[in-house]
């Protein structure tokens, strides 16, 4: 019996050995005919039409644009403090997935993200020593300051107001 | 910044849920909440600063590491950084008079995690979770996480480290360890909501 997805005994067995010229010594078909069956804009006009379908009033983008960058960066800083609070390793405390989706959001916005990293290491003391660094490529810390959180806040407080950021 | 007193309840959920094995075994809150030093200076009795190896970077960026000592998190460099503290190597974790002990806690020989210094007179072993509260855990296995270590356990201790009290007093560590044990006493003795929360 044929599959629903064939009309016809010769469609079947196109679909059975496979795209043609993969298993064939000879291409059975030019590369201009090879191209029909993977019609790219085709393809994105089946995910679109499946996307409306599926999810109607939700896709990634409008998830990211309803809320601001100020409150997903916050909302993952709160996440990624809390969680990695135990931990003393930089590493450990890198490799979390909220640190690592803060300097994603970098990519939509590096002086935002720099300008609100200043302000919560301001008001909340937390490192985000690394992160600014990272972007700024910059380290305002003295040599004989380092370890020091106080010190190292009111350094990157200057540099931040320095820049115009704070 | 002051230290911050955070209700007892949320400190209890904080560490327990960070180590499960806390759950079951006794264990003691001995300082409020602090940025400011995490567990490799508070096992080398620090309260005032970050230890941890910060990379080949010419000025490392946020954390503190004795001049000289590599800059890689194997256990044997940590090692090295409490040698110049007069510790040595030692193969127990029991409590010998007129020593002074630390451990350290890794998942293998090159990823060391924390560090914890046994009670001066041997009631269990300090440690500094990250920025959370100071807790005396009365074994040393009570935070070890369970195998395979990975993501955000501490694996298990790998190395103690001894000194005598007299190395400890020449460095000025034992008066260092007096101060911040008498103001983390003051704090738990004279705010209300410890008190009331029984957090000692």
């Amino acid at each position: 019996m044929l599959p629903a997805y064939c009309t016809d005994i010769n469609e079947y067995r196109e679909w059975v050995k496979g795209p043609p010229g993969i298993y064939d010594d000879q291409p059975r078909y030019e590369k201009s005919q090879v191209v029909q069956f993977v019609d790219q804009d085709e393809i994105k006009e089946w995910i679109r039409e499946f996307d409306e379908k599926e999810f109607p009033n939700e896709t990634a983008t409008s998830i990211a644009s309803e809320r601001t960058l100020k409150e997903r960066f916050f909302e993952q800083s709160d996440k990624w403090d809390s969680e990695t609070a135990h931990l003393s390793s930089p590493a450990q405390r890198f490799l979390h997935p909220s640190y690592v989706a803060i300097m994603g959001m970098a990519q939509e916005n590096r002086d935002e993200i720099v300008r609100l990293l200043l302000q919560d290491m301001q008001a909340n003391r937390r490192e985000w020593f690394w992160a600014l660094s990272y972007l700024t490529h910059e380290n305002p810390i003295d040599l004989q300051d380092s370890g020091n959180l106080n010190k190292m806040i009111r350094a990157w407080g200057q540099w931040g107001r320095k820049k115009g950021l704070l | 910044m002051q230290p911050e007193f955070r209700p007892a309840n949320v400190v209890r959920n904080s560490i327990q849920s960070a180590f499960p094995r806390l759950r079951l075994a006794h264990w003691k809150v001995r300082s409020p909440f602090d940025r400011s030093y995490k567990c490799i200076a508070w096992a080398a009795c620090r309260a005032d600063n970050i230890w941890w190896p910060h990379g080949m970077d010419p000025v490392p960026k946020g954390l503190y590491w004795p001049p000289g000592v590599p800059h890689d998190t194997k256990v044997d460099t940590f090692v090295m950084a409490f040698e110049r503290l007069g510790y040595q190597r030692c193969d127990n974790q029991e409590f010998e008079f007129g020593f002074q002990k630390v451990a350290i806690y890794a998942w293998d020989l090159d990823t060391t995690t924390h560090m914890a210094r046994q009670h001066f007179l041997g009631k269990g072993w300090l440690s500094k979770p990250g920025i959370l509260e100071d807790i005396v855990h009365f074994t040393l296995e009570s935070i070890e996480s369970d195998p395979p270590y990975r993501g955000d356990g501490y694996g298990e201790v790998f190395q103690i480290l001894k000194r005598s009290w007299l190395t400890a007093l020449f460095r000025t560590c034992l008066f260092r360890c007096a101060w911040y044990t008498f103001r983390h006493w003051l704090y738990r003795l004279v705010h209300p909501s410890w008190k009331s929360g029984g957090i000692t």
